[in-house]
């Protein structure tokens, strides 16, 4: 299970580290467009930013795989390994809830944007904004192996 | 979704002081209407307007909070909170439409589909104009057009010299919103377009990324786009006319009644806002005139709409009939 | 119908119970913001949708690609390069790569328009070279966050031009010079500060100035120098938007690290790549988030609420300023920069002419003060950027910048309450 996991997220990492080459080169198109060839590619902005949405939203669930996220962890130092212990699995929990909650109104948001299209590009916009539920189940994924291996004792620490 | 206009396309001439003196007494519906521009702007005063009359009409049971400036966000922002809810009423503009799906209401965005400001008012306080509004319903957007506003025609402006005839506008790299329409507009017009974001706009003049722009006047004199292009043409290429909407589920909550006087308080100002946008066209070409721009009209006005077949038979192929119809509404 | 007030104690409330309890800062404002708009009845599809907008905004579009460029400078030799040049020309000082550290900022961060992109690209360069000569990695990063602020002031600056497109009939043209003065004042007051505290602590001066030392420098580093060529003379020369040359930055960047030094082999890049990506997820994850957040503040009129009581308080001229810089200070701690000035400056701005400010002072007021917000936790873009360059932990960080802190209020103040400070400048060239 574990390497099925690893396996999932060194993928979705490479994925994003794809989707920032895609950014650099649509931006490198729209200039060489304009400058040469006297036309500047109307995709360029929006393809740009479509990328940026979902490397920045995959990459988020990479970086909570790895604890990598900003908290304010002061206190640590003074607390006990329990109750640091505890307040991981706290807001384990509270995040749980919050991935949830983002897998089932992020659906209803895609069903939503699935009104309108994205004019350059020509998709729906449901394409763009299904990058929420999508980071919300990767979450989900995370955050569960993260509670198992907390509750067993082991290192949750990935 | 698309990069709409950020954060106003058409600022005010200064911010406005305070807020709206509130109704006495607890009403029993409040409704959150959004607007991108700041207050002070016509088209917040007209907003405002249409809240007095909403409140009176109906004995202060209803009322109308404005949230000026894209606080809830810009065009498909709100129209996607139009759609689930969250935003009961806001003023959107046919043109940043188009990305729904073919509404009748983004043919009145084609180039010089309106011959002049009171061939728009004939058509948008007519019959034809209640039918398109309601073809918004219809189309399945969850959203129901409630009165049109007038935001002025738009007009180009230049760097570096004036533009009478089409020629001059050849190959010049011209900023457009990001929609396909202006796009096609702008080459079929021999232009370069070019989309830049409009909080980008004034710096790409300055130092010559694009040669020129579009805006109705009052926009293109608050943003001091004069400083950087001072030649200004009366072209009137499109009316885009602006569209308060409602948010069908806020809408169906409503009782008859109030829908009623909602419906009737948007008569009433657009009326209103026809005049209000009047004086302040004026009063920019005043300011322009102060300002040294140099305003020029078109010397061959006919070779600009009949540039415009292409973009009539990508974009007007599902509404031929009402384009003639708009037409020929005298 | 639910009580807004008790939405807006929830809103807050539970934010800080949220960080307090040591939450990820980005999932306390989407947590925050979900349990809001439950209160409110509201449609919970809007929280997602405004997290996606937040992150879906042109004006950010530079900030990935500051990030991988510093990222491909610092690791691939150009940074090295550069510093190396800085060094031979003003190293012999003592705290020089100080003031290099400043003086790189004025420039760069002039060009980028960000104080992140400029940490961003600066930070993995200047952070780990000072501390190798023997400074605090404290004063380091900290000198290094604090000095990117200029990089807001100094023209074009992004941020301006929001301002001037809320605030209605404000020049952008005289905005930008407005910029100019206040950005260099504050490189002023940092380098003053920065040169007593090497005195104090004796960081190291480096050897004695030796022209022909500069020259070499220079031929080494030219490539390098055309990568801020590149953005400098394409923005100004109108060949490219900021954004663009953010972009091109990445591809020149790209070309001179792997095909002309090649010091690095080029599957390195694939690693750059995923540093770069941790920084820029942590940054944009926060900025989306806190979209949702603000869009809650704004809907329950949280900032007029705050404001509406200012001139009830007092419409002396001072306090009136001094109440507004307060309340943007404390929106600078918590929201994104673009946020606040989009939510206040129709609120703010107002009181602000009440009492006889001008829109165009107003704007470098607003700008510099909200630039030590990005500073400042518990949400502050540029110290969780300086954090993520050099280990430190964000309260640590912030702690050893109260000294900086002090400096940069200071020039806050010269700026708020001497006009002539910012106004000079573009009255004398607009008119
Ligand atoms: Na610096
Ligand atoms: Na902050």
């Amino acid at each position: 299970m574990k390497k099925i996991i690893d396996r999932t997220f060194h993928y979705i990492e490479s994925l994003c580290k794809i989707l920032l080459i895609v950014q650099i080169i649509s931006v490198t198109i729209v200039v060489i467009g304009r400058q040469v060839f006297g036309r500047t590619p109307v995709w360029g902005e929006e393809l740009t930013l479509f990328s940026m949405v979902w490397a920045s939203l995959l990459g988020a669930t990479v970086l909570l795989k790895n604890d990598g996220h900003i908290a304010v962890t002061a206190l640590d130092q003074y607390l006990p390994d329990k109750a640091i212990k505890f307040l991981d699995l706290l807001s384990y929990l509270f995040l749980g809830f919050y991935a949830v909650i983002m897998v089932i109104y992020g659906i209803k948001l895609v069903e939503l944007t699935g009104l309108n299209m994205m004019p350059a590009l020509k998709i729906k916009s449901s394409w763009l904004y299904g990058a929420m539920p999508v980071m919300a189940v990767a979450m989900l994924v995370i955050l569960s192996e993260k509670i198992y291996l907390l509750l067993k004792g082991k290192d949750y620490k990935l | 979704d698309t990069p709409a206009e950020t954060p106003a396309e058409t600022p005010a001439e200064t911010p406005a002081e305070g807020e709206t003196e509130e109704p006495a007494g607890e009403a029993e519906v409040v409704l959150r209407y959004g607007d991108v521009n700041p207050d002070g702007h016509v088209l917040l005063d007209s907003a405002e307007f249409f809240a007095e009359k909403v409140a009176e009409l109906t004995n202060g049971e209803v009322k109308i909070e404005i949230y000026p400036s894209g606080q809830l966000g810009d065009d498909n922002e709100v129209y996607q909170a139009l759609q689930m809810g969250a935003v009961d009423l806001y003023r959107g503009n046919s043109a940043s439409l188009t990305d729904f799906g073919s509404m009748e209401v983004t043919a009145l965005a084609l180039p010089y589909i309106f011959r002049d400001r009171e061939h728009f008012w004939a058509v948008a306080s007519g019959d034809l104009g209640q039918s398109i509004l309601d073809n918004i319903s219809e189309t399945g957007s969850r959203m129901k057009g409630l009165f049109y506003m007038d935001e002025g025609a738009r007009n180009f402006f230049t760097t570096d010299a004036p533009v009478t005839k089409i020629e001059d506008l050849a190959n010049l790299k011209i900023r457009v919103q990001n929609s396909a329409l202006m796009l096609d507009t702008i080459s079929a017009l021999g232009a370069n377009p070019t989309p830049i974001d409009y909080a980008e706009l004034y710096t790409s003049l300055q130092t010559g990324v694009v040669d020129g722009a579009e805006n109705p006047p009052a926009s293109y004199y608050s943003n001091k786009f004069y400083e950087v292009a001072p030649y200004y043409v009366l072209d009137g290429h499109t009316y885009a006319p602006s569209v308060v909407l409602a948010s069908e589920i806020t809408w169906n909550r409503l009782s008859p009644e109030h829908q009623e006087a909602i419906t009737e308080a948007g008569k009433l100002t657009e009326a209103y806002n026809k005049e209000a946008i009047e004086a302040a066209d004026q009063k920019a070409y005043e300011d322009l005139e102060a300002a040294g721009v140099e305003i020029t009209t078109l010397e061959d006005a006919e070779k600009w709409s009949a540039a415009m077949d292409s973009v009539y038979e990508k974009h007007g192929a599902s509404f031929l009939e009402l384009i003639e119809e708009v037409k020929a509404v005298k | 119908m639910p009580n807004l007030t008790i939405a807006t104690i929830i809103l807050i409330g539970s934010f800080i119970l949220f960080i307090a309890l040591r939450f990820p800062i980005a999932y306390s404002l989407g947590i925050a913001s979900v349990v809001t708009v439950m209160y409110l009845k509201m449609p919970v599809e809007m929280v997602a949708q405004n997290t996606v907008r937040g992150i879906n905004a042109f004006s950010l579009m530079a900030v990935p690609f500051f990030i991988i460029s510093g990222e491909l400078m610092s690791q691939g030799g150009i940074a090295n390069r550069l510093v190396n040049l800085a060094n031979a020309m003003v190293g012999w000082m003592r705290g020089g790569l100080a003031v290099v550290n400043i003086v790189a900022s004025m420039f760069f961060g002039g060009i980028s328009g960000s104080s992140a992109a400029d940490t961003a690209s600066l930070g993995p360069i200047l952070i780990p070279m000072m501390n190798k000569q023997g400074y605090d990695n404290e004063f380091s990063t900290g000198i290094t966050c604090a000095s990117s602020v200029q990089g807001m002031l100094i023209p074009p600056s992004h941020n301006m031009v929001i301002y001037a497109m809320v605030a209605g009939s404000v020049s952008v043209g005289a905005l930008f010079l407005a910029g100019l003065v206040p950005g260099i004042l504050l490189g002023v007051f940092l380098l003053i500060y920065s040169l007593y505290m090497s005195k104090k602590k004796n960081y190291p001066k480096g050897d004695a100035f030796n022209f022909r030392n500069v020259l070499v420098a220079l031929k080494d580093s030219i490539f390098g120098l055309i990568t801020v060529l590149i953005v400098v003379v394409g923005v100004i020369g109108g060949f490219f938007t900021a954004t663009e040359a953010a972009g091109l930055s990445v591809v020149w960047a790209f070309i001179v690290t792997f095909f002309i030094y090649k010091e690095i082999p080029l599957k390195k890049f694939w690693d750059i790549l995923g540093t770069s990506l941790r920084t820029i997820s942590m940054v944009m994850i926060i900025i989306g988030t806190s979209a949702a957040f603000g869009w809650l503040l704004a809907f329950l009129k949280v900032p007029e609420m705050v404001a509406g009581g200012i001139l009830t308080l007092t419409t002396n001229k001072i306090l009136v300023l001094l109440i507004i810089n307060a309340i943007l200070f404390v929106f600078g701690m918590f929201m994104d920069m673009a946020a606040i000035i989009t939510i206040t400056t129709p609120i703010l701005l107002p009181i602000a002419m009440q009492v006889g400010m001008d829109p165009v002072h107003y704007g470098a007021m607003m700008v510099l003060n909200l630039g030590i917000g990005v500073l400042t936790p518990p949400v502050g873009n540029t110290l969780f950027i300086g954090s993520a360059i050099s280990g430190l932990k964000i309260e640590r960080l912030a702690k050893s910048m109260i000294p900086m802190y002090i400096v940069m209020v200071a020039t806050l103040m010269v700026i708020t309450y001497f006009p002539s400070v910012v106004m000079t400048l573009p009255k004398l060239l607009m008119n």
